[in-house]
């Protein structure tokens, strides 16, 4: 039974090949690619650090809400066949339990939209969730008990007897071979290739290597227990989820609910690991449907078990990896083939064929992945998807045949490595695994290496030096929408779908925003924690602490400088705040005239000192540490050699001048404009596509 | 006698079932220790009993700590300052997606007393010495109880490797 | 769970008269019983806390140690006579668990806790003769990669998973009993019980008996002893096999020597024919390499385990050979 539909296919291959870039004819480069030393790369500390230390992130199951219940599952213990009683009457008499849901009661439902069956379906599978009395695997949801604190659904849960008219249902990998196998289908594409006739060639090629590699089933694992925190208001559903696809949950609940989809809200600001197993499974469905009948909030934390029961893994995989090969290790035949498990309602079958389609030229190609159908969890997408276990498989034949050839196991990869993809013709936009062979090999001492294993012992260890290939895939997927709104202020706001599950995406996609939009880097002084600001370590009066920024501020330049930031990153932008400046010139005379002197000593800093604070630093006006007269104070402008370095500010709320004026007296009209229109606008280029002050 | 939870008299529950982790994090609303396994497995819910002793909140009964005082992640920073494990934490990239990550710096200050009192590991070589010689295999091993499924395991090394150094440095003036 | 009261007891006569009332349990730092309780698979109706009993560590003038059964597992660990004159224990109470549960778990509930057989946890799905007598052993043609290699019978396969045990085993400990019929003594050695046809049995404790002490005899060899775990992480995981061991030398012969294995069987298992093998002979690797054999001789590997008998054979080999400081 397909579950694929053929036109949904041609949107998913025709949605990855989108996206033109600096190799496809017409197409137009994105024009920050090959910008060398912006903020892209630069080693920035998580902007979401402070919240997950201190423990303040949010996470699904740690909104709360007003009234909220608590839930618990009971799961079936045969894997196929039907619920013949469910005695739920003592956990329904249980004390604080508010709901007991089953096929019986339950909200009338939608079956869940299946992953790539629509552009945002997100289920594992294509099942109704507690419609009926069927059974289609072993830990199958068959009740959902809510209840005032969660030892109270969980003490009802263990009340729960169910029997069943079990069937003879495949669960063993050896019995769903013999009942005969498909051919898998992975985002569209079927998992097979042939280019000439591999078994020919493999029986004919003078040297061969013809193994069995098996993988045992996955789990995501997770730290953060799969988790929502879910409130109807009237027909709007709000979900506080751990989710790594938003817009697909929305959609899916909306579906499944027949709702509008714009009633349904999912958020998802911080996940405790992903790894692709994050997304909509019959919790989900479950809690909102229960939800809905109590009317009342409820909280869906899964135990461990509870996500072994109800979250898809991976298979396990049984791959034939066959090579074919000459004296000289070239391959005149590749065979990866081999079988996985997935339930008949399932779509993901671990394509372990995808290393095998780039990674090596050969003279001909047999690749294939089969499926036995189980009575079993839907498989789903975890950690490389048939990259992590089929370059298991591939990489170990590989060095297998290179002890059948006796030859260096990288010098074997080398000699195979394709000038352009193997199995699909297109040219590489950029390969350079030979590289990382070579370097690889030159730091880990691979010279020292003994042909044969088992040579080399350190008290009670063996100690083997080996290498592999890893491969890892790009997709680019259609629909995505970024909100960027920029405020009169300067502040710009990027409100996009996306994912913080501890890949730092906040971070890269505020580096990459503020880089596109040519952002500066503003460091202001404050929340003295961590080192003290002075020499003399921590001041006791907030005199000192206070006078003391300026010597942090000094410092901070001088590192700055030294240590190469700007040789680097050139055209970075940094604004010093509050630092005041009325230190800054005889402070970069003393830098620059050692520079001049021992400059030897760091030859990374390109250019003199003085002319890097002129084109890359700036300072904010206030506070001014002025002298008593307003002409020696114009005379410390003049000792800065530059008028660009100053931009206006007030430092309001509590601003340190007399009186009202922010600027201080005595400073020509031509110094005032660049201080408040020319110097802010070279700072902040965006400033300059608002209205004129 | 009523439970203290950073520094705040708290009642305990009524429900003797009632995990510490679940007192802190249901009743109480301090949702920074965080549940990952339930089953003593993780470490990801580790507080601290009478200021350094580390134990895990999923398999204490909030019961028994009646009159005990608990410290939880939002008990280590104090007037707005973050603890220098906080702090360095940060600076080495010791987390991802940041939930172990509370339990994983309440764990190291447990550690540090147990350093200090000179507790012995399964590494400890020489089990009669006065003090521990620290090292990357001591402080692997003492922070064995804590799981990060990310993989940050390096950076929360380095973090804490920091942190006791410069302590050490301290405690040698 | 199911509900429960809870009260804490004063002191062991107090512990002892609120035990005797049905359905009721002895909680010490949780780190087993908790998790039990979560799992249905135990189910008391009140739960008395004795952590306030004796934790005392009394070191007397002749070298015995009596240890109150309250007593944290970390505090045992970091006693000073404890790491000098009996180092296999201490090693053994590092080796279990995490620095977290070390610091809840006491000396009392680390002897009574019970196994971790997969099939006894699986509370809904697995028929275990330990928890519903007479419905079946899944472990015994299942998966029993860490289940027993001795003194398992077809009832039961399933392994007592405490490190200390071990240690307290090879250093003939006691074990100090108060209960509604007065108090005794039984060597620890003597308190597991092999699962023969009754794997419910787990002990000899008559029913609201409670340990109150451990007591380390005086035994001078322990200076010279240490404990190894092989498991398969370097840390934070059960024993496949371990090893607490003590030697003493009379010139290049034995003359005392104790031994017992964790890992391997429903109680920590005392390897009397090793010692009894090595009493005598002249401390060499081949000496010990043949203890090993003649206590492995009677090892019933499973379908799963077959390794942990060579491996129970090189452990003890090793461990001996490293406390004679010589290459094994």
């Amino acid at each position: 039974m397909s579950v694929i539909k053929d036109a949904a296919q041609a949107v998913m291959k025709k949605a990855i090949e989108i996206a033109p870039d600096s190799i496809m004819p017409g197409g137009h480069p994105d024009p920050i690619i090959n910008r060398k030393h912006g903020l892209i790369g630069a080693p920035i500390s998580r902007i979401d650090g402070p919240l997950k230390v201190q423990g303040s992130a949010r996470f699904a199951a740690e909104f709360p809400m007003d009234g909220l219940l608590y839930a618990a599952l009971s799961y079936s213990t045969i894997a196929r066949g039907r619920i013949a009683t469910l005695d739920t009457s003592a956990a329904e008499a249980a004390e604080g339990v508010v709901l007991v849901m089953t096929h019986r009661n339950a909200l009338r439902l939608k079956p869940t939209p299946l992953f790539m069956s629509a552009a945002k379906a997100a289920g594992g599978d294509d099942l109704p969730v507690m419609q009926d009395d069927l059974i289609h695997w072993n830990g199958q949801p068959i009740a959902i008990v809510l209840a005032e604190s969660q030892e109270q659904a969980d003490h009802a849960k263990s009340l729960i007897r169910a029997t069943y008219d079990a069937e003879a249902g495949t669960t063993s990998f050896a019995a769903g071979k013999a009942a005969g196998l498909k051919v898998g289908n992975f985002q569209g594409e079927p998992l097979k290739h042939e280019i000439g006739d591999a078994e020919a060639a493999l029986a004919a090629a003078p040297h061969k290597v013809d193994h069995i590699y098996r993988t045992p089933r996955h789990n995501h694992n997770a730290i953060e227990l799969h988790a929502a925190t879910v409130a109807w208001q009237g027909d709007e559903l709000r979900i506080h989820d751990a989710s790594q696809a938003v817009a697909h949950m929305a959609w899916s609940m909306a579906h499944i609910f027949g709702l509008d989809e714009k009633k349904v809200h999912v958020s998802s600001p911080y996940v405790g690991g992903g790894f692709g197993g994050k997304t909509l499974w019959s919790h989900h469905v479950l809690a909102c449907a229960a939800a809905k009948l109590a009317g009342r909030p409820v909280r869906i934390m899964l135990s461990r078990e509870g996500v072994y029961r109800v979250v898809g893994g991976r298979t396990n995989t049984e791959q034939r990896v066959a090579i074919g090969a000459q004296a000289d290790g070239h391959f005149d035949a590749l065979i990866h083939t081999g079988v996985v498990a997935m339930s008949a309602h399932n779509n993901v079958p671990e394509p372990f064929i995808l290393p095998a389609q780039s990674a090596y030229a050969a003279g001909s190609f047999k690749l294939e992945v089969q499926v036995a159908t189980l009575d079993m969890l839907a498989n789903t997408f975890m950690r490389a998807p048939g990259e992590s276990v089929g370059t298991f498989g591939l990489e170990c034949a590989v060095d297998e045949l290179a002890v059948e050839l006796q030859m260096d196991p990288i010098e074997l990869r080398v000699r195979n490595e394709p000038d352009k993809d193997p199995t699909t013709g297109l040219r590489f936009s950029s390969r350079n695994i030979i590289e990382a062979y070579r370097t690889g090999a030159e730091r880990f001492g691979w010279n020292k290496r003994h042909l044969k294993p088992g040579m080399h012992r350190e008290g009670e260890w063996l100690i083997g030096l080996g290498c592999a290939t890893a491969t890892y895939p790009y997709y680019r997927m259609p629909g995505g929408i970024a909100r960027i709104t920029i405020s009169k202020e300067g502040r710009v706001k990027i409100e996009i779908a996306a994912h913080e599950m501890g890949m730092g995406t906040s971070t890269a996609q505020t580096q990459i925003a503020a880089e596109r939009l040519g952002l500066p880097i503003g460091v202001h002084a404050g929340s003295n924690y961590h080192n003290p600001p002075s020499s003399v370590g921590w001041g006791s009066y907030h005199i000192e602490d206070y006078v003391a920024q300026a010597q942090a501020f000094q410092t901070q330049l001088t590192s700055l400088i030294v240590e190469g930031v700007f040789a680097r990153h050139p055209k970075l932008k940094m604004v010093m705040l509050e630092s005041g400046f009325t230190w800054l010139a005889p402070f970069v005379w003393r830098l620059h005239k050692f520079w001049r002197g021992i400059r030897m000593e760091t030859p990374w800093v390109d250019r003199p000192p003085m002319e890097i604070v002129h084109s890359n630093i700036r300072f904010s006006l206030q506070p001014v540490d002025a002298p008593p007269d307003s002409a020696t104070l114009h005379r410390l402008f003049d000792h800065m050699q530059s008028d660009e370095l100053i931009l206006f500010s007030t430092d309001y709320p509590h601003w340190q001048f007399e009186g009202d004026s922010a600027l201080p007296e005595g400073i020509s009209d031509d110094l005032v404009r660049k201080i408040m229109i020319d110097n802010p606008h070279a700072t902040y280029p965006r400033l300059k596509q608002l209205a004129p002050v | 006698m009523p439970i203290t939870v950073n520094g705040e008299h708290k009642d305990l529950p009524s429900d003797a079932r009632i995990s510490l982790l679940d007192f802190i994090r249901e009743d109480l609303h301090l949702s920074g220790t965080k549940k990952g396994c339930n089953q003593g497995a993780c470490g990801a819910c580790t507080v601290l009993v009478d200021g350094s002793e580390r134990i895990l909140s999923c398999m204490a009964l909030a019961v028994q700590y009646e009159g005990r005082a608990i410290t939880t992640i939002e008990g280590l920073s104090a007037n707005g300052e973050m603890h220098p494990l906080q702090n360095s934490f940060i600076e080495h990239d010791g987390f991802q997606c940041g939930y172990c990550t509370p339990g994983q710096i309440c764990s190291a200050v447990g550690m540090a007393d147990e350093l200090r009192r000179s507790v012995p590991s399964y590494v400890t070589a020489n089990l009669s010495a006065g003090k521990i010689e620290m090292s990357h295999d001591e402080l692997r091993e003492r922070m064995s109880g804590n799981i990060c499924r990310c993989g940050a395991y390096n950076g929360i090394i380095d973090a804490i490797a920091e942190v006791q150094a410069a302590s050490r440095a301290q405690e040698a003036v | 769970m199911n509900p429960f009261t809870y009260a804490r007891a004063q002191d062991a006569a107090d512990a002892v008269r609120l035990g005797a009332e049905k359905a009721t349990k002895y909680l010490g730092g949780g780190t087993n019983l908790v998790d039990l309780l979560r799992e249905t698979i135990e189910q008391p109706e009140k739960l008395i806390d004795v952590t306030g009993l004796s934790s005392d560590i009394q070191v007397r003038a002749d070298g015995s140690i009596l240890i109150g059964a309250a007593t944290r597992n970390t505090v045992l660990a970091s006693h000073a006579a404890v790491r000098t004159s009996f180092p296999a224990l201490s090693r053994a109470l590092v080796a279990g668990a995490s620095a977290q549960i070390r610091n809840m778990a006491t000396v009392g509930g680390n002897i009574l806790q019970r196994t971790r057989c997969t099939y006894f946890y699986d509370n809904a799905g697995s028929r275990c003769n330990k928890r519903n007598p007479g419905q079946g052993c899944d472990a015994f043609e299942g998966f029993n990669r860490n289940h027993a290699i001795l003194g398992a019978s077809s009832s039961c396969v399933a392994t007592h998973p405490s490190d200390m045990c071990v240690a307290l085993a090879a250093l003939d400990a006691k074990v100090h009993l108060r209960g509604a019929s007065g108090e005794r003594t039984l060597l620890l050695n003597d308190l597991h019980r092999l699962p023969e046809d009754h794997p419910e049995l787990e002990t000899q404790l008559n029913s609201g008996e409670l340990i109150t002490a451990v007591e380390l005899p005086p035994l001078p060899m322990a200076a010279r002893s240490t404990y190894r775990k092989v498991r398969d992480r370097a840390s934070y995981a059960f024993a496949l096999v371990s090893v607490a061991a003590a030697i003493e030398l009379e010139g290049e012969t034995v003359k005392d020597v104790r031994l017992a294995l964790g890992g391997v069987a429903h109680k920590p298992w005392r390897a009397w024919k090793a010692e009894a093998a090595l009493k005598g002979q002249r401390a060499t690797v081949e000496a010990f390499r043949a203890a090993a054999e003649a206590e492995l001789a009677m090892a019933v590997p499973l379908h799963d385990n077959a390794f942990k008998v060579e491996l129970a054979k090189r452990t003890i080999t090793t461990v001996f050979a490293e406390l004679m400081e010589i290459e094994s």
